[in-house]
């Protein structure tokens, strides 16, 4: 009879916002899980919802500033225009 | 990873002690002189193949096989190498002959040629009474198996390899100086019995319904040799790419990278801009625009606070990533 150790690391880490833990075989390298991977997650930099939300604050400020229609349309045309080709090439440069 | 060991025999020509390093293929016997072959506990050689690319080679392979597998290349340049590591990962050949009986009962077709008033040339193939047979059997047996798992590292027999480049004699102290060795946990006996089943099947030819035998190996050499795998690691981002290269061709075995990445900047920017411009034209106009996106939203594909989030804030589509080997 012999009482034999096993080295095996256990992992802790994040999956689409689930904690998640598997156990590493240090012998064989074997990876099992031990909680379920989550079926379907979405993964959001804060970075890109802090642009969205700084755009639509920048939209509010000008509509609320901005009464007349037409003035208020054009003025949202040109944010969006800047808008779109400034995040594009920041957007771009990071992925 | 393993460790070198010293054992220590007595000389069977002189009897006296003498020590040996885990190992070694040859020893000489410091009292007599003798030379002496050792093999491993059951007799078993030990071999490694040495590598024949470096890091750097590795890395410009992986690369050039994303960009050859239809990779983004402006994905593939922005990708950060992590690290490599060159693993020894041991495989099992065995060679020698498969011997036995075999018995098999096989189908029987026979072609009937006819020809009609017109001179037309018919062909019928007729089934006859099935055909028993018995035979001694030998098979020359040349079989390669992993000796642990290696299905992440996508190398499944090295039959050629070992049969081509020169095999060196293990040196644990050289090679696990030179990368991480791999410890075989399949059994030899497992080898043995897959070395038969291969043979077997082999056995027998076409038209065979059924077959039975017994076969035994005999004049067999089982060695374990280890091959050398680059075990590569890219990243991008907080993902991890894992690729590994073969160390003697450079061929990528297996790994997967990432994709091309679209931006969908369109989409939320415009539903953005009009939901707050009807806003600001009138409350209820406001309304009923996020009502009717909503509507549209749920109708196309379901409405749940993933796919709204998803609509909004994921700006940047990541493509299917590319899979290697």
């Amino acid at each position: 009879m012999a009482l034999v150790h096993l080295p095996l690391y256990l992992l802790t880490f994040r999956v689409g916002g689930s904690d998640c833990r598997a156990v590493v075989s240090a012998v064989d390298r074997r990876a099992y899980l031990l909680d379920p991977l989550p079926r379907s997650a979405v993964t959001l930099p804060l970075r890109h919802v802090a642009l969205v939300v700084g755009y639509s604050l920048l939209l509010v400020i000008v509509g609320m500033a901005v009464k007349n229609h037409l003035h208020r349309a054009i003025a949202f045309a040109i944010i969006f225009g800047m808008a779109y080709f400034s995040f594009n090439a920041f957007l771009r440069r990071e992925a | 990873m393993a460790e070198q060991q010293t054992v220590t025999i007595s000389c069977p020509q002189c009897a006296s002690p003498f020590s040996f390093r885990e190992g070694d293929r040859n020893a000489r016997c410091p009292s007599c002189g003798t030379s002496l072959a050792i093999s491993g506990e059951a007799g078993i050689s030990r071999f490694w193949i040495e590598e024949r690319i470096d890091l750097a080679q590795a890395r410009a392979n992986a690369r050039r096989a994303v960009a050859a597998a239809g990779g983004d290349p402006d994905v593939v340049e922005r990708l950060r190498f992590e690290g490599g590591e060159l693993c020894f990962l041991p495989f099992w050949r065995l060679r020698g002959h498969a011997a036995g009986w075999l018995w098999t009962e096989r189908e029987t077709v026979t072609r009937e040629e006819e020809y009609d008033e017109n001179g037309m040339k018919t062909v019928r193939e007729v089934r006859g009474p099935n055909q028993c047979a018995t035979e001694s059997v030998m098979v020359a047996v040349d079989y390669s198996s992993p000796a642990c798992d290696v299905s992440r590292f996508g190398l499944r027999g090295i039959a050629v390899a070992g049969a081509v480049l020169p095999l060196r004699g293990m040196d644990f102290v050289l090679v696990s100086g030179r990368g991480t060795v791999f410890d075989p946990v399949k059994d030899p006996d497992e080898v043995r019995r897959e070395a038969v089943a291969q043979a077997r099947a082999r056995g027998g030819g076409n038209g065979v319904i059924r077959s039975t035998g017994r076969f035994s190996l005999c004049g067999e050499r089982l060695a374990l040799i280890s091959y050398p795998v680059w075990s590569l690691t890219f990243a991008r981002d907080e993902r991890l790419y894992p690729v590994t290269v073969d160390g003697v061709n450079g061929r990528v075995l297996a790994g997967r990278l990432p994709g091309s990445t679209r931006l969908t900047l369109l989409r939320p920017l415009l539903t953005v801009t009009l939901l707050v411009f009807a806003f600001t034209l009138h409350q209820l106009l406001g309304a009923a625009v996020a009502v009717g996106f909503l509507g549209w939203l749920a109708a196309n594909g379901g409405l749940s606070p993933e796919r709204l989030a998803g609509w909004f804030f994921a700006l940047v589509e990541r493509q299917r990533e590319v899979e290697l080997g």
